[in-house]
C-alpha cells in the first residue's frame, strides 16, 4: 500500500514507514498544526521523526486521498506561504474521531508489544 | 464496514465525475516539487541538482499519478466505460455503417424476440393456473373402435369419476356452448356470445378467483336450480360498463333469465379465448344427457392429489371406467379412461410447430449477423493502420481486439433494444393469430417479459462477439512495421480476408435457401389447399347461422313450421338462386358435427366393430343449395321426416354418402335398406333407435381441404329437432350483396333472433387454413429478409472485391484484357460462394423439409418443383448481386486505375 522504499543501501538504517502509519501520522499532524498542504505535511513528518523515516513524499498524497475517501479529512484550495496555489487539507469531524480511535489502538498495540518484548527479555 | 461502503460511495461519484481532480493533482504535485526545489536552492544546490533532487525525493510521479487514477475509481469498470465511450464516438463518426448495421440486425432481433416471445409465453412457462403441473386433462379412450386416447367424455362417467376418485382432487367437467346474449346495463342488441358450461367447482380445480363476486356455489350446480352465470372481464366492460352492479344484475342466455354472480379476471380464457359467460353444467344439461354413458360431449380436467402422478390417476381412471364398461357391454363408451398432463395436452400439437418457427428465426439472426460481420471485416480492413498506430504507441493487441468487440457487440446490443421495443408492438397481435391461439389460454403471457429480455440481449452478445471475432483479430493482426510503410498501397486482398468472406456469404446463401425451400413448400401447399375440391360449391355460396331459443320453440311443430317459412322467404329474395338448412356448417373444424352410432337392420355389424357415422339434419333444398350431386335417389322432400307426432313415429327417409356406402354397405345396394340410429339428441328430447330408410346417396364431402372423407348421413330437419341451424344461400351476384337483404327478412320473421357466422363458402375454407396461412406469411417474411440480406451480402462481397482490385484489374486491362473477360472474372468471383452456399445449403434443407412434413399438405418434403425453381431463384439473385459491380469493374479506366496510388 505504502510506497515507502530504502534509498540505497547507504541510508539503509532509516526505518521504513510501518503501513497504516502514515495514515495516522497525516491525522495526527493535521490535528496538530490545523490546515496544511502536502508539501507542509511531509516536511512536519520529516521535522518530527528526526530523518529516522524515511519516504516518498509523493506517498503523502496517497495517503490524503485515501483519508479524503473515508471522508476524515477535506481540502481546500489556498495560497502556500511563497504564494504558491496549494491544496489545504483539514480535519473534519469525524476525522478527529478517527484520529482518537486509531491514537487509543496503536497504544494499545504499542504496550502489548512492548510487555511481549519485556518478558521475552527477561528469560 | 462503513468504511468500506464510504469508500465504495466514494469510488462511485469518482466515476460520473469529471477529469478534474486528476488535472488538480497535477498542479498539486507541481507545487510540492518547486517548494521541494526551492528548499534545495535555499540549501545551496544549484537549480539543475535541486530539481533532480527533488524529484527523487518525491518518488515516481507518474507511478503514483498511475496508483491514484486506480485508487480514486474503478479501474476496470473505467477503462470498460471510456472504451464504450470511444466506440460510440467511432460509431457515430461512420453514420452510415452504423445505421446499416444496427438496421439489419434490428430487422433481425425483432422477428427473434418476437417468436421468442411466442415461445416463451406458451411453451416455456406454464398455463397461467395455480401450480399447472397439478392439473391433468381426462379421456375416455377408444369408444367407438378407432383406438383415439383423447375421446370427449360422457356426463354419466364424468359424475362416476368425481365419486370415486382417490388420486385427484378435484374432477371439473366442461361443455363448449354458445348462446344468444342480452341484457346489460347498457341497451344493445342481443348478441350470440361464446359461453361454456362447467361443473361448480371448475374454477377452484384451475385455482382461479373471480376479481369481483364469487364463484358457483355447490348447490348452483344442482339440475334445476336457481341460474346463477359469470361473466367475463370483457362483457363486463362492454356491456355493464364496468360498474359493480354487475353482480346480481339479470342477463338472458338463449331467452332464459341468469343472475350473474361473478366476473373473471382479464387475463383468464378458458376453455376457449371467445368464452365470455360461464354457466353451471348441471343446470345447462337436460337430466337424460347428465345420466348417459354414451353421449361424449365433455371435456374433462383435474387436479392430481399433492404426491400423486399422472400415471397412478390414468391407472386409477382406467380402472373405473373398464369396470363400468364390464358391467354395461352395451354401452356405447370408453374401454377405458386416459389421463395427461393438461399442460402437455395443450400446447403438444403445436410444440414442433413454434421450435420449427424459432429455427426459421435463429436462420434469420444468424444471416444478418453474417451480414454485419461482413460490414465489421469491410471496416477492419480499413483500418489496419489506425490500429497499426495504436499499438505503436503503445495499446497491447487484446485491447484493441477488445475495442473491435465491443464495436460489435454495441451494434448489437443497439439492435436486440430497438428489436425488444419493435417486438413489444408487434406480441398482441402475434397472440392473437399464433396456431391454435383460439384455445391457448397462455394469451396474456405473450409478451416482452424479463426473459424474452434477457435472451434476446444474451443472443445479441454471442453473436455479436462471434460475428465480431474474426473481423477484431485480422485487424489486430498487423506488422507494425509494414502496415504503416503500406500506407497507401492498395493491395489485393490476402488469401484469409477473401476465403472468410466468402465462407460468409456462402453460409447466407445456405441459410437463405433453407428457410426459402422451407417458405415455397408452404405456398406449394397452401396452393393445394386453396384448390382442393371439397365437393360442393365455393363460389356465389354464402352461409349464415342461426339458433332457435328453445323457450319460444319449444314444441318441434313451432321449428318445422319456422324453418318451412324460412326457406320460402329467403327464396324469394332477389338474386338466392336456392336455400339450403342444415343442422351443422358445410365447412368446419374438427369435432364441430356429431357423430353416432347405427346399425343396419338385417346386417349384424362387424364382430366388435361399432358402426359409426357423422349425421346432420338437412332440408329438402340443402343438397342444390350447397351444390353436392346426389349420385342415387332422389332429395328429400316435406314429407321424409319421422313425422311431428311424437305419440306415432312413422319411418323417415335417410340419405347416405358415397362413403358410408362403401364402407358399411360393400356390394350390396343401400337403396330401400333400413338403418336404426342409436340416439338423436334435440330439442330437450332424447330419443333412442329410430328408424330410418334409406333413399338416396350423395357425393362426398370434404369438411375442410385437409380433412378426410367421413361417413355420414343426412336425416330430414324439416322433424324440427335441430334447433342450430346453418343456412346456406346460392345467389345469382357476390354473395356480399345479399347478406343485408338475408339479415332483414330473418329478422321480420323473428326479431329477437341474432345472425351469427355469415360468411361466404370461400371465407370459411379460408378460415380453416388459417394456421397453415399464418406459418406460411411468417416463413414467406423469413424467407424474403433472407434473401434480401444474401443478395445484399453477395454484392457488398463483390464490390469490395473490385475496389480492392482496381489496380490489379487495371493491369489486365492495360495488357489487353477484354471487358468481357473482366465480367466473367468478377462474376465467377460472386457465384462461386453462391454456389457453394447451395450446394451445402441443399442437404440441410432436405432435412428441415422433413421436419416440415406434418404441416404440408399433398406435397412431399422434397418436393422436386420446389428444390428446383428456390436454388435457381438464389442463383438468378446471386447473378443479379455480382453483376452490379462487375459491370462497373469493366469500367475502370487503366490510366486512372493505374495513377491512383
Amino acid at each position: 500500500m505504502l510506497y515507502a522504499m530504502t534509498k540505497g543501501t547507504a541510508e539503509a538504517k532509516k526505518s521504513e514507514v510501518l503501513q497504516g502509519t502514515l495514515d495516522l501520522m497525516i491525522l495526527k499532524t493535521l490535528h496538530a498544526l490545523g490546515p496544511l498542504h502536502g508539501f507542509g505535511i511531509a516536511r512536519r513528518i520529516e521535522q518530527v521523526s528526526e530523518e529516522v523515516l524515511q519516504l516518498n513524499e509523493g506517498t503523502v498524497y496517497t495517503s490524503l486521498l485515501r483519508l479524503q475517501q473515508q471522508g476524515w479529512i477535506t481540502a481546500n484550495w489556498g495560497t502556500s506561504e511563497n504564494n504558491r496555489k496549494a491544496k489545504f487539507y483539514s480535519l473534519t469531524k469525524s476525522g478527529l474521531k478517527q484520529l482518537a480511535r486509531e491514537t487509543e489502538n496503536w497504544e494499545r498495540i504499542a504496550g502489548v508489544i512492548g510487555r511481549v518484548l519485556l518478558l521475552e527479555g527477561q528469560k | 464496514m462503513l468504511a468500506r461502503l464510504r469508500l465504495f460511495a466514494a469510488k462511485f461519484w469518482a466515476l460520473f465525475s469529471d477529469r478534474k481532480p486528476d488535472h488538480d493533482f497535477d498542479d498539486e504535485m507541481q507545487t510540492h516539487l518547486r517548494l521541494l526545489t526551492d528548499r534545495y536552492i535555499c540549501e545551496g544546490m544549484t537549480s539543475d541538482d535541486a530539481a533532480s533532487a527533488a524529484r527523487r525525493q518525491f518518488g515516481n510521479a507518474f507511478l503514483l499519478q498511475e496508483h491514484r487514477r486506480e485508487m480514486r475509481t474503478f479501474p476496470s469498470l473505467e477503462n470498460f466505460l471510456r472504451d464504450f465511450r470511444f466506440v460510440l464516438r467511432q460509431l457515430r463518426k461512420s453514420p452510415g455503417f452504423s445505421i446499416i448495421a444496427i438496421a439489419v440486425l434490428a430487422l433481425g432481433l425483432t422477428a427473434n424476440a418476437a417468436i421468442f416471445s411466442l415461445v416463451n409465453g406458451v411453451l416455456l412457462r406454464s398455463l397461467p393456473f395455480a401450480e399447472p403441473e397439478r392439473l391433468v386433462a381426462l379421456f375416455e379412450r377408444d369408444v367407438i373402435d378407432n383406438n383415439n386416447p383423447y375421446n370427449s367424455v360422457a356426463p354419466g362417467n364424468f359424475l362416476d369419476w368425481q365419486r370415486l376418485t382417490k388420486t385427484l382432487d378435484r374432477i371439473a367437467g366442461i361443455s363448449f356452448a354458445s348462446f344468444n346474449f342480452s341484457g346489460g346495463s347498457i341497451s344493445a342488441a342481443a348478441e350470440r356470445i361464446d359461453g361454456c358450461a362447467g361443473s361448480g367447482n371448475l374454477f377452484e380445480t384451475l385455482g382461479i378467483t373471480p376479481i369481483l363476486g364469487r364463484t358457483f356455489l355447490p348447490d348452483e350446480d344442482r339440475p334445476g336450480s336457481t341460474r346463477v352465470a359469470i361473466v367475463s372481464y370483457d362483457l363486463w366492460k362492454r356491456r355493464f360498463n364496468g360498474l359493480p352492479g354487475v353482480l346480481s344484475a339479470s342477463i338472458r342466455l338463449n331467452g332464459e333469465p341468469y343472475t350473474v354472480v361473478g366476473v373473471m379476471p382479464p387475463t383468464f380464457s378458458y376453455p376457449a379465448r371467445s368464452v365470455q359467460v360461464w354457466l353451471p353444467l348441471q343446470v345447462y344439461l337436460p337430466a337424460t344427457v347428465l345420466q348417459s354413458h354414451d353421449n361424449h360431449i365433455l371435456t374433462v380436467i383435474g387436479r392430481l392429489r399433492p404426491g400423486v402422478s399422472v400415471a397412478q390417476a390414468r391407472a386409477e381412471i382406467d380402472g373405473i371406467v373398464r369396470r363400468y364398461k364390464r358391467a354395461h357391454p352395451e354401452e356405447v363408451m370408453g374401454k377405458g379412461g386416459n389421463v395427461v398432463s393438461l399442460g402437455e395436452f395443450t400446447v403438444g400439437g403445436i410444440r414442433t410447430l413454434l421450435l420449427l418457427l424459432l429455427g426459421a428465426v435463429g436462420c434469420v439472426v444468424l444471416i444478418a449477423s453474417v451480414n454485419v460481420a461482413n460490414l465489421l471485416l469491410t471496416r477492419a480492413v480499413g483500418r489496419r493502420r489506425e490500429m497499426a498506430i495504436r499499438a505503436a504507441l503503445g495499446a497491447s493487441r487484446g485491447r484493441v481486439v477488445r475495442q473491435l468487440l465491443m464495436e460489435s457487440v454495441v451494434l448489437y446490443l443497439f439492435g436486440a433494444l430497438a428489436g425488444l421495443l419493435l417486438a413489444s408492438l408487434l406480441t398482441d397481435y402475434l397472440a392473437a393469430r399464433a396456431p391454435n391461439a383460439a384455445w391457448l389460454p397462455h394469451a396474456a403471457q405473450i409478451c416482452v417479459d424479463p426473459s424474452v429480455f434477457l435472451f434476446t440481449l444474451g443472443m445479441a452478445l454471442v453473436t455479436g462477439i462471434l460475428a465480431g471475432l474474426f473481423p477484431a483479430l485480422h485487424a489486430s493482426s498487423f506488422d507494425i512495421a509494414s502496415d504503416l510503410k503500406e500506407a497507401s498501397r492498395s493491395n489485393t486482398p490476402t488469401r484469409s480476408q477473401s476465403r472468410f468472406r466468402d465462407v460468409l456469404v456462402a453460409m447466407e446463401v445456405a441459410l437463405s435457401l433453407v428457410l426459402l425451400v422451407a417458405a415455397g413448400l408452404l405456398m406449394r401447399s397452401f396452393g393445394e389447399l386453396l384448390s382442393t375440391n371439397l365437393g360442393l360449391r365455393t363460389a356465389n355460396t354464402l352461409t349464415m347461422r342461426i339458433s332457435l331459443p328453445e323457450t319460444k320453440y319449444r314444441e318441434r311443430t313451432q321449428v318445422s313450421t319456422f324453418l318451412k317459412e324460412l326457406s320460402d322467404q329467403l327464396k324469394s329474395a332477389p338474386g338466392v338462386l336456392d336455400v339450403g338448412l342444415s343442422s351443422c356448417p358445410t365447412v368446419v373444424l374438427p369435432g364441430f358435427c356429431p357423430d353416432t352410432v347405427f346399425q343396419i337392420e338385417n346386417q349384424p355389424s362387424p364382430a366388435g366393430k361399432l358402426m359409426d357415422a357423422q349425421y346432420r339434419a338437412v332440408d329438402p333444398g340443402f343438397f342444390r343449395a350447397a351444390g353436392i350431386p346426389l349420385l342415387q335417389g332422389r332429395p328429400f322432400t316435406v314429407r321424409d321426416g319421422i313425422g311431428l307426432d311424437d305419440k306415432h313415429p312413422h319411418p323417415g327417409n335417410v340419405i347416405i354418402n358415397q362413403a358410408l356406402a362403401k364402407q358399411f354397405f360393400a356390394a350390396q345396394d343401400p337403396i330401400g335398406k333400413y338403418l336404426t340410429l342409436y340416439w338423436f339428441v334435440g330439442n330437450n328430447v332424447e330419443r333412442t333407435r329410430l328408424r330410418f330408410r334409406v333413399i338416396g346417396i350423395a357425393a362426398n364431402v370434404l369438411e375442410r381441404p385437409q380433412g378426410s372423407t367421413e361417413p355420414t348421413f343426412y336425416v330430414p330437419i324439416l322433424d324440427g329437432d335441430s334447433t342450430d341451424i346453418s343456412i346456406i344461400l346460392h345467389t345469382t351476384r357476390d354473395p356480399d350483396s345479399i347478406v343485408a337483404e338475408a339479415r332483414s327478412i330473418i329478422h321480420r320473421m323473428d326479431a329477437d333472433l341474432s345472425v351469427f357466422g355469415v360468411q361466404s363458402v370461400r371465407e370459411l375454407i379460408g378460415e380453416t387454413t388459417r394456421d397453415t396461412q399464418f406459418i406460411m406469411a411468417l416463413f414467406g417474411l423469413f424467407g424474403g429478409l433472407a434473401i434480401a440480406l444474401a443478395a445484399v451480402g453477395l454484392y457488398g462481397l463483390v464490390s469490395w472485391g473490385v475496389s480492392q482490385r482496381v489496380n490489379e484489374i487495371s493491369i489486365r486491362i492495360a495488357l489487353g484484357a477484354t471487358r468481357g473477360e473482366v465480367r466473367q472474372m468478377i462474376l465467377i468471383k460472386g457465384l462461386r460462394p453462391a454456389l457453394i452456399g447451395i450446394a451445402i445449403g441443399v442437404p440441410f434443407t432436405a432435412f428441415a423439409a422433413s421436419l416440415l412434413r406434418n404441416l404440408l399438405f399433398q406435397v412431399r418434403p422434397v418436393d422436386p418443383f420446389t428444390f428446383i425453381v428456390v436454388p435457381l431463384m438464389l442463383l438468378g439473385v446471386a447473378i443479379l448481386a455480382s453483376s452490379l459491380p462487375a459491370i462497373r469493374a469493366t469500367r475502370i479506366d487503366p490510366n486512372i486505375g493505374l495513377r491512383s496510388e
